[in-house]
């Protein structure tokens, strides 16, 4: 059956009616065969028994005389008739009273076997009737006739039989193989033209139409899927070429972006770095003013030295600033577990003596260890904790709250950091301007600072892939909320 | 001693003779027939079992069939014995003595043994018009006017058929019968010759 599934569909066709077609022939070649078996047998029975009958009828005078000779001579007549090899002629005591048999071997049969009616055996057909004259049983006759002649007509029979079914095979094969071709050629040129479609990509390809019929309309319905197809395909390949296109565009403009934005830290980071060799002069030939010439400069003089040092204080913060925010990429470290409690104990130790100054607390929960740049951690609590410790009430000591909680609700896992204040607070319509470099809320009289603090925090953060928000009331203190992955796939 | 001896070996043998002689000897074998007729008796019922009768011999349909013997009686006992009871072609047979040809006309068989030999041509002269099957055993039966003529021949009973008188007395002869006689006769006999 596996080797019969695995032929081809014209194979399959021709073996389907060549096994239906052949073995119906071959039922009614044996049932001919059978039909004349029986009818021939039938007639032989039919004319051994009027052989018989005769032979008997004229055996009668004979048996009635004991004349052997008589009878042996009428029994001789069966040399006329081939099929019959032995005949002989019972007493009525069933003695065997005359005999004739074609062959010298013939035997005439053991009359305690002789019964009436017929028997096949042998190859043999033997026929025993009684010889009744004038109402009396006279004796028995029986012969014996030759089944040759039926055998040799059946196995001619069953060779010309054999000989046509040869032939009708022949013949249903020829004619299946020419047949065939109206069901399997449609099927087999829709399948050429699947596979040369699947083989070159081209939904252009057609089956040709074929009859009215299912293979027909299959036909119709693989013509129809391959044009959406090919309307598909064309649409699509349009859309595709279209996105390259703009991906094209969207690449060279992150490329120009990336430059533009490499120049620029390069231009902070060597500006900054170069302005701090004229600034630390200004600041090195002021200190030996005031040190050497203090006397002479006058009180207003004086006043103008420490301006100029002053400002030139604060232009080295604001450099030093700018580079910080600078170094956050161009010094950037690989990401590696780093225990964030160690990290605000750091911070702690370093703000100790302006916590102690403000007479503030501050509040830390356990902390996770995360993948992070460790040196940015801590540049990031020291702002945050800075800046609550700055914007203090005057008339309060600063309370700061540092929390940290695992967040497992969408993965991958993220700790959500909370520092919370109880300062000054801001306005929630500048929650975002906060985070812009060199914005400032309040005037450099009332706090020192750069503006820089926040946008480091917030460029720390995008490099963390985090976020970083801000929600306040004026006079109600500060809540910045970090969100930061606690695992970096590229962390050693 | 030795003449003694002589005797009873001759004694011995003539005793194996006799019981050998015993022994092959038939059981039925009596004063009342010779073999010879008691095979023409057979035979005399089997001959009439197949002639056929023109209808005007018999005197009604269930008359029966007469076999007659013409004379002296040869068979003794032995043709009544297997005759009676017998039927044939619807007949019972019935076994009769007549003394005289005219008497015999009556019958359907009639047979006339040798010992009627000097009256055979008168006999048969009588009975030539009547349907009538004459069954004879002497020589010169057929050319009498006999129908069939009983002969031995190599120990056989045999017999020929004289069909020309059969069918001029109207008695119709089986072909089987035909085949089973020595001789048959279809031409009628020239009786200037005799």
């Amino acid at each position: 059956m596996k080797l019969f599934t695995a032929l081809p569909l014209r194979r399959k066709l021709t073996a389907i009616i060549m096994l239906v077609s052949m073995s119906a022939l071959l039922l009614a070649c044996a049932g001919f065969i059978g039909f004349e078996y029986y009818a021939t047998r039938k007639a032989l029975i039919h004319d051994l028994t009027s052989i018989t009958e005769v032979l008997g009828f004229n055996s009668r005078a004979a048996l009635r005389f004991q004349d052997k000779a008589s009878a042996e001579t009428t029994l001789a007549s069966m040399q006329a008739k081939p099929n019959i090899m032995v005949a002989s002629l019972y007493t009525p005591d069933r003695k065997l009273f005359a005999t004739w048999a074609r062959n010298p071997a013939g035997q005439a049969r053991a009359s305690t076997a002789l019964s009436e009616g017929h028997r096949l055996e042998g190859g043999r057909l033997w026929m025993v009737q009684p010889v009744v004259h004038d109402g009396e049983k006279i004796g028995y006759i029986c012969l014996e006739s030759d089944l040759h002649e039926m055998t040799n007509r059946l196995q001619l029979l069953a060779g010309i039989l054999c000989l046509v079914w040869m032939v009708a095979a022949l013949a249903a094969w020829w004619l299946s193989a020419k047949l065939q071709t109206v069901v399997t050629q449609p099927i087999l040129q829709l399948a050429e033209t699947a596979h040369r479609v699947s083989e070159r990509k081209d939904y252009s390809l057609r089956a040709p139409e074929s009859c009215r019929d299912e293979v027909g309309m299959l036909i119709d319905s693989f013509n129809q899927m391959l044009s959406q197809i090919e309307r598909g395909d064309a649409s699509l390949k349009a859309e595709i070429a279209e996105r390259k296109l703009a991906e094209e565009k969207l690449q060279q403009f992150a490329a120009r972006l990336e430059a533009s934005n490499r120049e620029l830290t390069d231009f902070a980071h060597v500006a900054s770095h170069d302005l701090q060799e004229p600034l630390r002069k200004i600041q090195a030939f002021g200190d030996r003013l005031n040190t050497k010439y203090a006397a002479t400069l006058g009180e207003t003089g004086q006043d103008y030295l420490k301006r100029m040092s002053d400002a030139a204080l604060r232009m080295q913060t604001l450099i030093t600033d700018l580079l910080q925010f600078s170094r956050v990429t161009t010094k950037a470290q690989p990401f590696a577990p780093v225990d964030l409690n160690e990290i605000v104990r750091g911070v702690l130790s370093d703000l100790e003596v302006r916590i102690e100054q403000t007479k503030g607390v501050v509040e830390v929960s356990p902390l996770p260890q995360i993948d992070a740049d460790a040196l940015q951690m801590r540049q990031l609590f020291q702002n945050l904790i800075g800046n609550a410790l700055k914007f203090r009430k005057p008339d309060a000591p600063p309370v700061i709250r540092v929390t940290g909680t695992v967040r497992n609700g969408v993965p991958p896992p993220r700790l959500e950091l909370v520092v919370q204040d109880n300062g000054i607070g801001f306005d929630q319509k500048y929650a975002d301007r906060i985070f812009v470099i060199f914005q400032r809320l309040h005037g450099r009289g009332e706090f020192e600072g750069t503006g820089i603090g926040l946008a480091i925090c917030k460029k720390i953060v995008e490099r963390h892939a985090g976020s970083i928000q801000a929600t306040s009331t004026p006079g109600d203190g500060a809540t910045f909320v970090i969100s930061l992955p606690i695992k970096h796939p590229h962390a050693d | 001693m030795s003449c003694h001896r002589r005797f009873l070996a001759r004694l011995g043998w003539l005793l194996l003779v006799a019981v050998a002689a015993r022994l092959t000897q038939p059981a039925e074998v009596r004063a009342e027939a010779t073999p010879e007729y008691k095979i023409k008796a057979v035979y005399l019922l089997n001959i009439a079992r197949f002639v056929k009768w023109p209808t005007n011999a018999f005197a009604a349909a269930d008359s029966p069939l007469v076999v007659c013997i013409l004379g002296e009686n040869p068979f003794d006992n032995e043709l009544q014995k297997l005759m009676s009871g017998r039927v044939v072609g619807g007949r019972t047979v019935v076994v009769k003595q007549e003394a005289t040809a005219a008497a015999a006309k009556l019958c359907q068989v009639v047979f006339i043994p040798a010992s009627e030999q000097a009256n055979l041509r008168l006999h048969l002269a009588t009975l030539r018009t009547a349907p009538v099957l004459t069954i004879g055993e002497t020589p010169e039966f057929l050319d009498e006017g006999g129908v069939i003529e009983f002969f031995v021949q190599q120990n056989k009973v045999r017999f020929d058929i004289n069909k020309a008188q059969a069918d001029a007395a109207g008695v119709q002869l089986d072909s089987q019968l035909l085949s089973l006689a020595n001789r048959v006769r279809e031409t009628p006999e020239k009786r200037g010759e005799h």
